[in-house]
């Protein structure tokens, strides 16, 4: 059940039926029943789900464990456990295929489920939870539909205080504001993200491929600038370059806009449950850092790895080696840990080794550069270094710039990714970075100004952003009055549709980044929610087919 | 709080299902349900669907029958020279569907040919013939990326088909299909009406349209010159294989040119020799490969592509006669 589909949108209706007319008393129950449904609704045989079962079983058992008195020793071994099992369920590279289930059997979900699991057990020992879960709330903790495949990511103690007490009064301007939310989300899913996945697949890539721009529009550039990426024959690879930029930011406005939606349908169909869950990204790109790009981004799934590896790591560290002259070091090789496993979740292959291996490096020298640039400055000098509105521009660009490279690792297999350091080579790639950045930050910088002006006549700017970007979408999707043709000969090259169509994307996202700036609608009118219904069946859905799945469905 | 919730769903609702209501209302009295048994791109804008893409792969529950049929694919060049009507009187008994798209290249043909197989039952591809028209620009893209053809993303749109292996399937019965392409008339008919081929842009562009009308214009000569990328010639190889794999006969057609320009074209001539190898392994593959260029008087051509309406009945006569001469049609 995807869902940005009428089938979910059914479902949630009958579920809020059932949940507002039973007794309070019951509700555990229907959730356990919507959990059930919605679970099923992914399996292609009841067989398929019975390593989760397992999985989660096992888990309820280790909790158990845990909880005794004098039993806290079980812990590390259980947690190992756990995840040498989860390992084997999602199949990782390095266990080279090792498969003992005899069938098809399903894991969506499953990683979310390790984390909770994990962070009972800890909690349990730790004495943060007093008790094990009774099996109903275990089972609706670990499987909720509303977090089920890609969080938040929610603490038990929070998830069962909301559940306990949930806000089952709201006023119509509530229930209007959680729709409008969940409308929100499905736009950026089905017309803003998927433009950019349709923009990063008009983009394919060949790295082997000899490069060759006799049809490019690179052709046109100095020989000095093509030169500025060459291949190992030394011809031009310029068009290769720009093609993986290209790619790179469309996949992460894809990533990012398609994950942001999903929560904003999540977090505003809980609110009609009554159930509170945590927010998950703040405005990540505008971090003024690597480092606080993660307080922004996935937030919940960030301030997991921090609660539960980074701070006990830190601990045990600073216990060994906890000298103060040692501490910055300490800090950065507990941040290469946590990041290096936070980059292995994200999937089974080599890939997500070289993607781990990247967060951590980045992370690390993020870290360096402020043990070894700041603090030698000193708390005036460096708070003024970076209020300096060019460097802050040039750090947020260099931010923006690694981690749309690095997740270009979600992207490109294995093969890939040696095919590409083998055409760019080490110079070539320290290159790209750098024009990466400078374009970021120049994009990055451009944006913030226009929205900082925009949000000054805020009310009929980004309605006229809104709706026109909504027009420019299905002018080139619609092809209305020979639009796509028309901008190609204004342009004079032949852009991919997609392309065209980003335009209007763009002004759709500037419009939510007016809105963002001017504040959270409280009790949007009935007619600002007509509009945005009939925008979405209108536009969005006349192409909602061409959607892709959501990303983090795999996990 | 559900009665509240209620109520602002309904309110939500309703003004959208009563323009819903009305739209579809009105789209079946501007485009009232076509009646053609078989398919014709040509015919795309005057339809509800507006755009050759979205008409065949909206339309194509016309191929899930089991009468011989012959279906016409490539670019803009194939449609002006090869009219159904002409054609399907030079082969009787058989039902001729054109479904060209205007600038296909060999991806586009590949995903209009997963078009017909997710339409066409298996047992009823011995007597499918596919035609495919190619000329030296379809091989001149640098990339294969069949999932961003126009029909690939029409295939994409309103969850009517599911990607399956390397094509496609329908996922309803085709009665169940055009049931619910009729119930999603609402969704383009904005497209419909306001499309380049839409009432609206013919009534603001009439003028243009009768000046682009197809006339002898003295063909430009393509003077580029660069090495042709091979991406498309290996799409075509794949896309060999692939019929010879799912069923039906293929038929590949080298489509003339106007000899004094494009013909003499650098890109032209390069493209004489590197599809040789190319088409060689298709015939090893079972296709019929036609050979057409010598039609390629300049007389015949109204601009460096198309050929002129007074060609296409010699253009019909020539691909019917091979057709039978290579036993394809009895």
């Amino acid at each position: 059940m995807e869902i940005t589909s009428v089938t979910f949108a059914l479902f949630v209706v009958a579920g809020l039926a059932l949940w507002h007319l039973a007794a309070p008393s019951r509700r555990p129950w229907v959730l356990a029943v919507l959990n059930v449904v919605f679970l099923a609704s992914f399996l292609s045989a009841p067989s398929a789900v019975l390593p989760i079962l397992v999985f989660a079983a096992l888990g309820w058992g280790l909790l158990h464990l845990v909880a005794r008195p004098g039993w806290g020793w079980t812990l590390p071994i259980g947690v190992g456990t756990t995840i040498a099992i989860f390992a084997v369920l999602k199949k990782y590279s390095l266990l080279g295929g090792l498969t003992p289930i005899p069938f098809a059997y399903s894991t969506i979900g499953l990683s979310y489920i390790l984390f909770r699991v994990l962070h009972l057990a800890i909690d349990l020992r730790r004495g943060d939870l007093k008790a094990v879960p009774g099996p109903l709330a275990y089972c609706n903790f670990l499987f909720c539909f509303l977090t089920f495949i890609a969080g938040p990511v929610q603490r038990y103690q929070d998830h069962a205080a909301t559940l306990a007490e949930p806000a089952c009064d709201l006023s119509a301007a509530e229930i209007r504001a959680a729709l409008l939310r969940i409308l929100d989300g499905l736009l950026k899913i089905v017309v803003v993200a998927a433009i950019a996945s349709d923009v990063a697949d008009s983009l394919p890539l060949t790295f082997a491929a000899a490069p060759d721009l006799a049809l490019s529009p690179l052709r046109h550039l100095p020989l000095a600038l093509q030169a500025l990426f060459q291949g190992q024959d030394g011809t031009s690879i310029i068009r290769t370059a720009s093609r993986l930029l290209l790619h790179a930011g469309a996949f992460v406005v894809y990533l990012t806009v398609d994950f942001v939606g999903y929560m904003d349908i999540v977090i505003g169909t809980g609110r009609l449950f009554g159930l509170s869950l945590p927010e998950n990204f703040d405005r990540p790109f505008a971090a003024a850092n690597f480092l606080e790009f993660w307080t922004r981004w996935h937030m919940t799934l960030s301030n997991w790895f921090k609660r539960y590896v980074f701070n006990p790591l830190m601990m045990a560290l600073a216990r060994r080696w906890g000298r103060r002259k040692a501490w910055p070091f300490l800090v950065v090789a507990a941040f290469f840990v946590t990041f290096l496993l936070m980059g292995l979740w994200h999937g089974t292959t080599a890939a997500t080794w070289v993607y781990g291996l990247l967060l951590a490096g980045g992370i690390s020298l993020n870290q360096l550069y402020q043990t070894f640039v700041y603090r030698p400055l000193g708390n005036k000098r460096a708070a003024a270094l970076r209020a300096n509105p060019l460097y802050a521009a040039l750090c947020r660009g260099t931010m923006a710039a690694f981690f749309t490279l690095a997740v270009a690792c979600l992207w490109l297999d294995g093969e890939q990714l040696a095919q590409c350091a083998r055409a760019f080579g080490a110079g070539g790639l320290i290159r790209l970075l750098v024009l990466a950045s400078l374009l970021a930050a120049i994009i990055l910088a451009l944006w913030d100004g226009a929205a900082t002006l925009a949000a000054k006549a805020a009310g009929p700017l980004a309605a006229l952003a809104f709706y026109g970007g909504f027009v420019a979408v299905a002018a080139i999707w619609g092809n209305f009055f020979n639009a796509s043709n028309w901008v190609a000969a204004a342009l004079g090259i032949g852009l991919p549709d997609p392309m065209k169509a980003a335009f209007g994307g763009v002004l759709v996202l500037f419009a939510w980044e007016i809105g963002r700036r001017v504040g959270p609608v409280q009790a949007p009118t009935r007619a600002a929610l007509a509009a945005r219904f009939l925008l979405l069946l209108f536009v969005g859905l006349s192409h909602a087919g061409a959607a892709p799945e959501f990303v983090y469905k795999g996990y | 709080m559900l009665g509240r919730i209620l109520v602002e769903l309904g309110r939500l609702v309703l003004p959208a299902a009563l323009l819903y209501v009305a739209l579809l209302a009105l789209s079946l009295w501007l485009f009232p349900p076509a009646t053609e048994p078989t398919l014709d791109s040509e015919r795309a804008a005057a339809s509800f669907l507006a755009t050759p893409p979205a008409y065949v792969t909206f339309r194509a529950t016309a191929l899930a029958n089991d009468r011989p049929t012959l279906v016409l694919m490539g670019a803009s060049n194939v449609g002006t020279g090869f009219h159904t009507d002409q054609l399907g009187a030079l082969l009787p008994g058989f039902d001729v569907h054109s479904l060209v798209i205007g600038g296909n290249n060999v991806d586009g043909m590949r995903s209009t040919v997963e078009l017909v197989y997710a339409n066409r039952p298996p047992a009823e591809r011995g007597n499918l013939i596919l035609v495919l028209g190619l000329w030296y620009g379809m091989f001149l893209h640098e990339d294969s990326n069949l999932g961003q053809t126009p029909v690939a993303a029409q295939l994409r749109r309103f969850g009517l088909y599911q990607a399956q292996g390397e094509g496609f399937e329908r996922r309803l019965s085709a009665p169940a299909f055009d049931m619910a392409v009729t119930l999603l008339r609402p969704f383009v008919l904005v497209q419909s009406l306001l499309g380049p081929h839409g009432p609206v842009a013919q009534h603001l562009f009439a003028a243009a349209a009768e000046d682009g009308a197809a006339a002898f214009i003295p063909p430009q000569l393509d003077s580029r010159d660069f090495p042709l990328p091979q991406a498309q010639f290996s799409a075509l190889t794949a896309l060999v294989r692939r019929v010879e794999a799912m069923g039906g006969k293929l038929v590949l057609v080298d489509l003339p040119l106007p000899k004094t320009a494009a013909g003499a074209a650098p890109l032209w001539r390069r493209y004489q020799q590197a599809k040789l190898p190319i088409l060689a392994e298709a015939r090893a593959h079972g296709a019929v490969i036609i050979d057409m260029q010598d039609m390629n008087c300049d007389c015949d051509f109204g601009d460096g592509t198309h050929p002129l309406a007074t060609a296409a009945p010699r253009w019909s006569a020539r691909l019917a006669a091979k057709l039978k001469s290579a036993e394809l049609i009895r």
